[in-house]
């Protein structure tokens, strides 16, 4: 526990060193605030539209299959690459705390590039609208759950390589894949089964419930599940330097 | 204290490590000494649990590693070969991440750290980025980090390679000093460090241990049947007269071209003799000049040919 709050505190820290803390915010930034900016003024009052473009429109998810790779690339692809994770294991620390930490260093990273929409709900409100916070409150929820699966994703991805490049095309790869698996399964129509999983894994559907309000727990258990799989598969992935 | 019985580590058909048994006592340095590929890191890995043995058992400050990997790097520096650190921060901030890893409580952790910075004289690279120092000051970085812990145990791997001959020595005094109340193993392929800074020599070859003892014994031992050379003048046929010398097994005079006059002799003493004085002696007595006369060093190479009885090892 102590260990793991270490471990987050210096990867937080590791975030605003290197470029990727300062290259990543400015885009997400950027191209989500011109993306709302251009909503709020195209949208003549539907406010409500503009905040469902910004967290799940299409910019949200080229940023998301963008960004989220740039986060994780480097957490232990790094650590291979360098040999320091020959440092931190021999330290007294275990393989599941120190996943535990890069984890939770990553999310709280994500969650600081979401910071603005404060400053967007506040903007509404001034010029007077009424946003549904009801809604806002949903839609912030899930797409911290969906970043959450998407960093575990990365994680993962990061711990079978010692190349951060390998480690961001194999996440963008892996989640293209993912998001891609009910069409292809659409290709065995006969195959009821096969389609009912295939939706189940997709993560769109899934997020859908999210946008139109709904904090579900099935959605939420999703998610939270397929995160703690790709933890423990990263967990097992750094172990199995024990099994060669 | 460090215990191991007889280690065994296989990767895949590679039996890196076939049979290492030694122990190393509190208040003792002890050097694993062997080329490049001997086993030396594997055994080290094994001993600080970053991995499992395949077969024996060890035992590292009271705790079996494979049993209780956690109380034995609790009791454990470790310094992996080549040094790596985060690059990315500064001296002080990384000496203190690695504090509180390491378990040191946080009343003591500006203690243990200023202490640390001290001792490896860094005091003064306390704010620079670990990634920006020289090769010679990572190196003691890593081991502040080996040290900052206050572990019984210290486990240095090559602590001295990539660094020039002012920062060897220094680095070389640094381990000296630590060894009054801990138990130090630290590995090399020089002979002449582990002469230098241990007081037992661990040789492993292809995986086994070959032979545990102070360097002292290992020398004594070693050297009886290293070759003498000499070079002569004034002589018309050195080898002839040197061989009749007690002690001598063999000696061969080649003349040395383009050096008019000059003969190099090799010479092959019997087991545990030392004729130098009496060749010297003879040399005086036929009015022989002499420009050399000198026992060959002790090369690693030589232990390996006498311990395995190998001469294509070597």
């Amino acid at each position: 526990m102590r260990n793991t709050f270490t471990v987050i505190v210096r990867e937080m820290g590791a975030y605003f060193r290197s470029p990727i803390g300062f290259v990543v915010p400015v885009l997400f930034w950027t191209i989500s605030g011109l993306r709302f900016y251009l909503d709020v003024v195209g949208s003549a009052g539907a406010l409500d539209a503009a905040f469902g473009q910004l967290m799940g429109g299409t910019q949200f998810w080229m940023l998301s299959f963008l960004l989220i790779p740039a986060i994780t690339m480097r957490l232990i692809a790094e650590e291979r690459r360098a040999g320091t994770l020959e440092m931190t294991l021999t330290a007294p620390v275990d393989e599941g705390e120190l996943v535990w930490g890069k984890f939770l260093g990553a999310l709280v990273f994500y969650a600081f590039l979401w910071l603005p929409l404060f400053l967007y709900i506040a903007i509404v409100l001034f010029l007077g609208g009424s946003p549904d916070l009801g809604r806002i409150v949903a839609n912030l929820f899930g797409v911290l759950l969906l970043g959450a699966m998407f960093l575990a994703v990365g994680l993962f991805c990061s711990s079978v390589t010692s190349n951060q490049i390998i480690a961001a095309v194999f996440t963008a790869v892996v989640l293209l894949g993912i998001s891609f698996l009910p069409e292809v399964a659409r290709l065995f129509p006969r195959v009821a089964v096969v389609q009912r999983i295939a939706d189940y894994v997709s993560f769109f559907r899934h997020f859908g419930e999210f946008q139109s309000g709904v904090i579900d727990a099935r959605p939420a258990i999703y998610y939270l599940t397929t995160t703690g799989f790709f933890l423990f598969l990263t967990a097992r992935s750094l172990e199995a330097r024990k099994w060669q | 204290m460090i215990e191991a019985i007889s280690l065994q580590k296989r990767f895949g058909p590679v039996h890196a490590v076939r049979d290492a048994s030694f122990r190393v006592e509190p208040g003792e340095i002890a050097a694993f000494l062997g080329p490049n590929g001997a086993g030396k890191t594997t055994c080290m890995r094994i001993l600080t649990g970053y991995l499992p043995a395949t077969g024996g058992r060890a035992v590292v400050a009271g705790h079996d590693v494979a049993a209780d990997p956690r109380a034995v790097r609790r009791a454990l520096g470790y310094l992996p070969q080549r040094v790596p650190l985060y690059g990315d921060m500064r001296v002080r901030e990384y000496l203190d991440f690695r504090a509180r890893l390491k378990g040191v409580d946080r009343r003591e952790r500006t203690n243990r750290i200023a202490h640390v910075l001290d001792r490896c004289a860094i005091v003064d690279m306390k704010e620079r980025l670990v990634g920006n120092l020289s090769g010679g000051y990572q190196q003691r970085v890593g081991l502040a980090d080996a040290l900052v812990g206050d572990p019984d145990v210290l486990i240095l791997d090559e602590p001295t390679v990539g660094l020039d001959p002012n920062q060897t020595v220094e680095v070389r005094e640094l381990i000296a000093e630590l060894k009054a109340d801990r138990t130090v193993l630290l590995s090399t392929h020089i002979l002449s460090e582990a002469e230098a800074i241990s007081g037992r020599v661990i040789i492993i070859h292809q995986g086994r241990v070959l032979v545990e003892d102070t360097p002292e014994a290992l020398r004594r031992t070693m050297r009886s049947d290293l070759g003498i050379v000499a070079e002569v003048a004034g002589a018309p046929d050195p080898a002839v007269a040197i061989r009749g010398i007690e002690g001598v097994a063999h000696a061969d005079a080649t003349a040395i071209p383009g050096d008019d006059g000059w003969m190099r002799v090799d010479i092959t003493p019997t087991s545990n003799r030392d004729p130098r004085e009496a060749i010297g002696a003879l040399a005086q007595r036929e009015g022989w000049r002499v420009r050399e006369l000198h026992r060959e060093a002790l090369t690693l190479e030589d232990i390996f040919r006498r311990l395995t009885g190998d001469e294509r090892d070597a």
